[in-house]
């Protein structure tokens, strides 16, 4: 008898410390920002961030930011000005709340900031922007490209009241001012 | 011995020229498919698209109505009521640029888009751009004439390209004296 239980206990004992160690690794879960979603296309990326594992819902209610045709020109060839804009700025986190929308051009800081005010989704389309950012032009390949002036990189974040947040990652290549 | 010589002539040159078609099929295989053009053109306008299949799937480029207006003078702008392209479902835009007289003065980037449209007050106040004397560019009372070029590629490696021109109103210098009265 005494042959048979005591390797059934070890046994079970074993399971036993099995079973509790899968369940503290299952209930450890990482700190910090979470990435529920993730694209890339070229030199662009967007996605989709919970603050924390404790916050990720099962289908998260913001999307993608839209930020289409990010455009640098240069009105007047003679002066070294160039202005950006984007064709539109949108998001939508229904049925949460819109809290902020904040575009940044990397080396300049934030560029244009949008808040909600009840509202879940949030467009704002170019000419909300005037003519746009004001930016030096640069000279010819001082960007990494030959044939185009400055680079600029921006970053585009919406927070919705769930406190999701989606971001635009980008780089706009502005034309040379060569007087 | 003649016929011998003749055959062996024969047989030299049927070798030489199976090689030298062969030495053809290589070079074009390693070449590559040529690119396909579909272009359309007017007397002063030309609208083209390139790529390796028959049916490309980007479209041409939308830029309609280019016009050059006189702001003030000697201030002439060019502007185009909108910029539009678009590829298929399956492929993004990468970029579209406008160049006037071979310099890039506007450069659009695409994100995560199959469709691009710019429209003409984005660009707000236009490209300025010399107005030119009456008659310098043949027109009688308008000024210079500048080329542009319009060029977008989508994913695909597929290109459409515009061409055309677009002349501008005539520099007038008008100089209002002002009115003296006399006493």
């Amino acid at each position: 008898m005494r042959k048979f239980v005591i390797p059934m206990l070890v046994t079970a004992l074993f399971f036993m410390v099995a079973f509790v160690a899968i369940g503290t690794a299952r209930g450890q879960t990482p700190l910090g920002p979470i990435v529920l979603n993730r694209e890339t296309q070229s030199e662009g990326v967007r996605e989709i961030i919970a603050p924390e594992a404790s916050t990720v819902p099962q289908q998260p209610t913001i999307g993608f930011i839209d930020s289409p045709s990010a455009t640098c020109y240069i009105p007047d060839p003679g002066q070294d000005s160039c202005y950006i804009n984007w064709y539109y700025l949108s998001v939508g986190a229904s049925p949460n709340y819109m809290i902020t929308m904040t575009a940044t051009i990397n080396n300049i800081g934030p560029v244009a900031h949008t808040q909600g005010f009840f509202q879940t989704s949030m467009y704002i389309p170019y000419n909300m922007l005037g003519q746009g950012i004001k930016v030096p032009c640069g000279s010819l390949g001082a960007g990494g490209n030959p044939q185009l002036g400055n680079a600029y990189a921006y970053t585009i974040r919406a927070r919705d009241s769930a406190g999701l947040s989606s971001a635009n990652y980008g780089t706009v290549y502005c034309p040379a001012s060569t007087p | 011995m003649l016929r011998k010589w003749l055959s062996l002539v024969l047989v030299a040159l049927t070798v030489g020229a199976l090689a030298v078609a062969a030495n053809v099929l290589v070079a074009r295989a390693a070449k590559g498919l040529a690119p396909v053009m579909v272009v359309e053109e007017t007397a002063e306008a030309r609208r083209e698209i390139e790529s390796e299949i028959d049916a490309p799937t980007i479209s041409f480029i939308d830029s309609p109505s280019a016009t050059c207006y006189r702001a003030s003078v000697g201030t002439c702008y060019i502007q185009w009521s909108y910029l539009s392209v678009s590829a298929s479902a399956s492929q993004y835009i990468i970029s579209m640029t406008v160049s006037i007289d071979d310099r890039i003065r506007a450069y659009h980037t695409g994100f995560f888009q199959n469709s691009m449209y710019i429209p003409g007050d984005m660009l707000e106040p236009g490209f300025k751009v010399a107005c030119g004397w009456p008659g310098v560019s043949g027109v009688p009372g308008l000024g210079y004439t500048h080329n542009y070029v319009i060029r977008a590629a989508e994913t695909g490696g597929l290109k459409a390209t515009n061409y055309g021109s677009v002349t501008c109103p005539a520099d007038k210098g008008v100089v209002f004296l002002p009115l003296v009265t006399k006493h």
